[in-house]
């Protein structure tokens, strides 16, 4: 939008205008002056002059009237040199990937080798699931084979099994155990009360990184996606 | 074999061929899927392979529900669908329904893959540029899961056997199936899980593995002092050294040397235990550039075993999808005759290059998630300059980017060239690069375009006579496969 210019519209006042129209604007060939006399309410002979001009049928909004001639008279410079036709080209480019990525984000599935999908897949709701945040449902501890008391310095596994209050997830989030999460409890406890882990929010070096990565049209939805 | 059958009563046998009760139990589900340890998953998305039996019924019986089960399928959900193809995890649920959702997921699917006429081959290592040697999973000498029994003793070192295994790769390790796992697919868990269950129980096996293994080095070591100072008295003369007459001593020495000596400790342990080749050739790391000078490399233990990177299947390396033997067969065409390549399959771009990760695209060939190929092709153009825009003509339109324009998303025509099964029972099938011609030959066949046609046409159009009439052209050479040679006439006087 082309930026509104108040100083243009004082030149509709009445006192004004008789001012600027005995000056030399009847006459000027200069854009910005013709806009001028285009649009100030018109005494006879200044109508007489306008008869010939199909512009003046429009609206006698002195910001409408700027913006057009600020269009055309740019308009001639952005396309016509070889340098404005590229950037044109390049601006379009760029709307371009924009809308692919936006659609891309829709779809959050990452495909590997050997999968298989049938039309069901490829549908917005199948998208719509795999974008959601869910519990996890193996317990992570006996599949890697972790010892969590040994891991309490290790902040971002701590901060895995917190919400950003600094509370315990609880079991039915993190899919441990009842022994395994026992175990990841005292280590949060462990860790919280040795002060290598705040015990009101994230690891402040945790936060750093996590606010550039993901923007909010990126982040997972669902019951749990909020905390992460 | 009726004789050998036991007579039934008329309502066993009613029983027996009854769908209710033939119907055979699920197989496992995908080993190594990790998706339910992450968080973001759908139980509903079509699993790597079926699990359950697919069944169908004739139209008749569909429009009453009759599937064959305790109690007939729901009218509404089950005659919709143009394929009747239905999967039942229970016959009768604990809430007294039958637990049944549609099969056609994996049934067209395998319909499709058929349809593409593919082979299954040993993996090709993944290093190898272009057009590897396939060789079919159905060879003799490939197709084959237990060693002859004289294969497994134990070789003496420094034996002859023990050096051609060194220099041209073990015969064993081409089989398709281990006893044992597969120690570099395993997460820490499973591989502490698996020390603790099922190795930690056969310690004093091991030890007795290994006197007899010290024995027939002493008896090979003493045969060959033997004839080195005599050769008038035979070798096989002397009764060999038995392992009972091992002292605990010795044993302690040689397992002392063994621990110095950590590949041929793997070797041993990996023949005791029946393990799966692991690589070392196929790490990621940066020696890898070093080629022959990479440290361990004249260890390279498992040379010829083509499962040693990516892990032994966990079915048949056919996965009893395809039988046939080799691609090496030509496609006829009605017009153009015999084709140079197979027919081209059209697939879809499931992910485009460039979307929110800058990953490599996924191409979708029959419902099997394909990776581009990975060498040089026309797949792997990047170009992304400024002035492309999205969908441009220039590389393959929504490979780079999704393109919202294309109706029913971005396809592309693709050569698929083999198709073998990995460690977690997932088809990976294996692409070329694009041949254009192929390509267009197969739109024309499925009416996307009409080259054919359009060049009847063009030359049945009079033509300006670029040459004075008096003159005419001969030429002494025949042109070999045109229309009129084989006595098709000419037609409007152009040889396709």
């Amino acid at each position: 939008m082309p930026p509104r210019i108040p100083f243009l519209s004082a030149f509709k006042q009445p006192a004004s205008t008789s001012f600027f129209r005995s000056q030399a604007c009847q006459f000027s060939q200069q854009a910005p002056l013709q806009a001028i006399r285009q649009n100030v309410p018109s005494s006879p002979a200044s109508s007489m002059l306008n008869l010939n001009d199909s512009s003046s049928k429009r609206g006698g909004n002195a910001t409408e009237g700027v913006s057009d001639l600020f269009e055309n008279f740019t308009a001639k410079r952005r396309t016509q040199t070889p340098e404005g036709e590229r950037r044109v080209q390049v601006l379009g480019d760029l709307k371009g990937k924009n809308v692919s990525e936006d659609y891309m984000r829709q779809m959050p599935r990452r495909w590997r080798e050997g999968e298989l999908y049938a039309p069901h897949d490829l549908s917005e709701v199948e998208a719509a699931k795999w974008r959601k945040m869910t519990s996890v449902q193996r317990d992570l501890v006996d599949l890697l084979g972790l010892r969590p008391l040994d891991m309490y310095s290790n902040f971002s596994v701590v901060s895995e099994y917190m919400t950003p209050h600094g509370r315990i997830r609880k079991r039915m989030q993190t899919g441990l155990t009842p022994k395994n999460q026992r175990k990841i409890a005292k280590m949060v406890r462990r860790s919280v009360a040795l002060g290598i882990h705040p015990s009101v929010h994230r690891h402040p070096e945790l936060l750093m990184r996590s606010g550039h990565m993901t923007p909010q049209q990126s982040q997972a939805v669902g019951k749990w996606g909020h905390f992460v | 074999m009726a004789s050998t059958q036991r007579a039934v009563s008329p309502g066993a046998a009613l029983l027996r061929s009854s769908r209710l009760f033939s119907m055979p139990a699920p197989i496992a589900p995908p080993p190594g899927d990790m998706s339910q340890a992450t968080k973001h998953k759908s139980e509903t998305a079509t699993a790597a392979f079926p699990t359950h039996l697919t069944v169908t019924t004739p139209s008749t019986s569909r429009m009453v529900g009759d599937w064959g089960f305790k109690r007939p399928l729901p009218l509404k959900t089950t005659t919709k669908s143009t394929f009747p193809l239905v999967r039942v995890k229970k016959v009768d649920s604990i809430e007294h329904v039958t637990d049944f959702q549609s099969a056609s997921d994996h049934t067209i699917t395998l319909e499709k893959f058929r349809e593409m006429n593919l082979s299954f081959s040993v993996p090709a290592p993944k290093d190898r540029q272009g057009n590897p040697t396939l060789i079919s999973v159905f060879e003799e000498s490939r197709d084959f899961t237990t060693p002859a029994p004289s294969n497994l003793l134990a070789t003496p070192k420094g034996s002859a056997s023990a050096r051609a295994i060194k220099n041209d790769g073990d015969p064993l390790s081409l089989r398709w199936k281990f006893r044992g796992p597969w120690l570099a697919g395993m997460t820490d868990g499973e591989f502490d899980r698996y020390i603790a269950k099922s190795v930690r129980a056969r310690r004093s096996e091991f030890r007795q593995f290994l006197r007899e293994r010290l024995a027939a080095e002493k008896t090979a070591d003493r045969n060959s002092s033997i004839s080195e100072q005599d050769a008038s008295t035979p070798a096989h003369a002397i009764p060999p050294v038995k392992a009972d007459s091992i002292t605990e001593e010795e044993l302690l020495e040689y397992t002392r040397g063994l621990r110095g000596d950590r590949h041929e400790l793997f070797n041993l342990v990996s023949r005791f235990l029946d393990l799966a080749p692991v690589s070392n050739a196929d790490s990621h790391l940066a020696p890898n550039m070093l080629g022959h000078m990479i440290p361990d490399k004249a260890y390279d233990l498992y040379r010829d075993s083509p499962y040693a990177s990516e892990g032994p299947p966990i079915t048949h390396p056919s996965a009893g999808l395809s039988y046939l033997r080799t691609q090496a067969f030509m496609e006829n065409h009605p017009i153009y005759g015999p084709q140079k390549s197979h027919a081209s399959v059209k697939a879809r771009i499931v992910t485009p290059r460039f979307g929110v990760t800058n990953q490599n695209p996924k191409i979708g060939v029959g419902g099997f998630i394909a990776n581009i190929p990975s060498h040089e092709t026309q797949f792997s153009s990047k170009r992304r300059h400024a002035v492309s825009a999205v969908g441009s003509n220039d590389g393959i339109p929504g490979l780079n980017d999704f393109d919202p324009s294309q109706e029913g998303g971005a396809k592309v025509y693709v050569q698929v060239q083999t198709a073998n099964v990995d460690a977690t029972g997932k088809v990976q099938i294996r692409l070329s690069d694009r041949d254009l011609e192929t390509d267009i030959v197969q739109k024309e066949l499925v009416g996307e375009c009409d080259t054919f046609g359009g060049a009847v046409k063009e030359a049945a159009q009079p033509k300006p006579r670029s040459q004075p009439s008096g003159e005419r052209r001969y030429t002494s050479n025949r042109t070999f496969g045109s229309a009129p040679n084989y006595g098709l006439g000419n037609l409007g006087g152009r040889d396709f």
